[in-house]
């Protein structure tokens, strides 16, 4: 029998934590962001004890439906002066990056990479889920090993999205978060 | 006459060791002067090795039904926290009531950086008013606890 623990849902939140933002919800449909630290999952119980095949239902931030670049304005020492993140060939025509003539500095540009999940039980990778930089559900399985013998011995799957970014910085919104994924269900199969 | 000799010498050691170890605590106390005994490199170590300080330090206190907590990392590097690392010592009990997920509700960052601290919040549902009771954080081998002040 599957268990479906729904991220934005009340009665799980005592299963969640780490870096993950509040609750919301539209109508039925619930969900909760995650920035870019580490955020966990603690499995309920009745999860079998061998190896679990998990779903996890989750759309990345990705309000161009496209790449991300980055424009980094960095001074003699390296030290970053100014960042401004757009779309792609959106940049130049967005930024109001003003570079002194007296000022030495270097301009770069960076493709952010794309959106992923990095998922670790203990200290131990159990995948990277890879996604494509579009706003929709995107669904991925994964598994994880078998846990302890002791039945009572939590089992807690730990979560780091990347990259996470505020809309404000994409011009998108006033929303100030960093912001990686909004995550809606895991389905332990 | 050996058992007499033998008593002198163990007194005698007695001695020693009283001396030597009121030379270690406290040089200017009671026997005044320092001990010479202190001084003999073949003292034996009566003082323990203190063991190494715990690099974080915790702070809770409640508001309502919620535990409020601050963990503050004196330690060089950034240290994990995961629900586990924390329970609950009800005031005037030797229980311990270990995270479970079914009762209990921890909100933490996952982690704390050198130097630095964060926030977060407790809930212990079998335990509605926590003032008084201890909360501990167990990440590693080392521990703390604070007691749950209440808020006026």
């Amino acid at each position: 029998m599957a268990i479906s623990i729904e991220f934005g849902r009340p009665e799980w939140q005592s299963h969640l934590g780490g870096d993950l933002y509040p609750p919301e919800h539209d109508g039925d449909l619930w969900w909760r962001w995650c920035g870019s630290g580490i955020f966990w999952c603690v499995l309920p119980k009745e999860t079998p004890s061998g190896p679990v095949k998990i779903r996890l239902e989750a759309a990345p931030l990705a309000p161009f439906s496209g790449p991300i670049m980055e424009l980094l304005l960095t001074d003699q020492t390296g030290k970053t002066l100014a960042r401004r993140v757009s779309s792609t060939g959106c940049v130049a025509a967005q930024t109001d990056l003003v570079c002194v003539p007296t000022t030495h500095c270097a301009a770069a540009w960076r493709l952010i990479p794309p959106p992923g999940i990095t998922v670790t039980m203990g200290q131990e990778i159990v995948a990277r889920l890879g996604y494509e930089t579009r706003p929709e559900v995107q669904v991925r399985d994964f598994e994880i090993p078998e846990g302890p013998e002791d039945r009572a011995a939590l089992r807690i799957i730990s979560f780091q999205a990347s990259p996470a970014i505020a809309a404000t910085e994409l011009g998108t919104s006033d929303d100030r978060r960093p912001l990686a994924f909004r995550l809606f269900r895991l389905i332990l199969l | 006459m050996g058992s007499i000799a033998r008593s002198v010498a163990l007194a005698a050691s007695a001695l020693l060791l009283t001396l030597g170890f009121c030379g270690c605590v406290e040089k200017s106390g009671l026997w005044g002067a320092k001990s010479t005994a202190s001084q003999s490199p073949q003292e034996p170590r009566v003082t323990p090795p203190s063991p190494p300080p715990v690099p974080y330090r915790l702070v809770a206190r409640a508001s309502g039904p919620t535990i409020e907590f601050t963990i503050v990392n004196d330690g060089e590097s950034d240290l994990r926290v995961s629900p586990k690392d924390f329970a609950l010592i009800p005031s005037g009990t030797r229980r311990v009531v270990p995270y479970d997920p079914e009762t209990v509700t921890i909100d933490v960052p996952s982690s704390v950086p050198a130097k630095g601290r964060i926030s977060g919040r407790a809930m212990f549902k079998e335990f509605p008013t926590p003032t008084g009771h201890r909360l501990v954080f167990k990440p590693d081998q080392h521990g703390t606890y604070a007691d749950i002040i209440g808020l006026f």
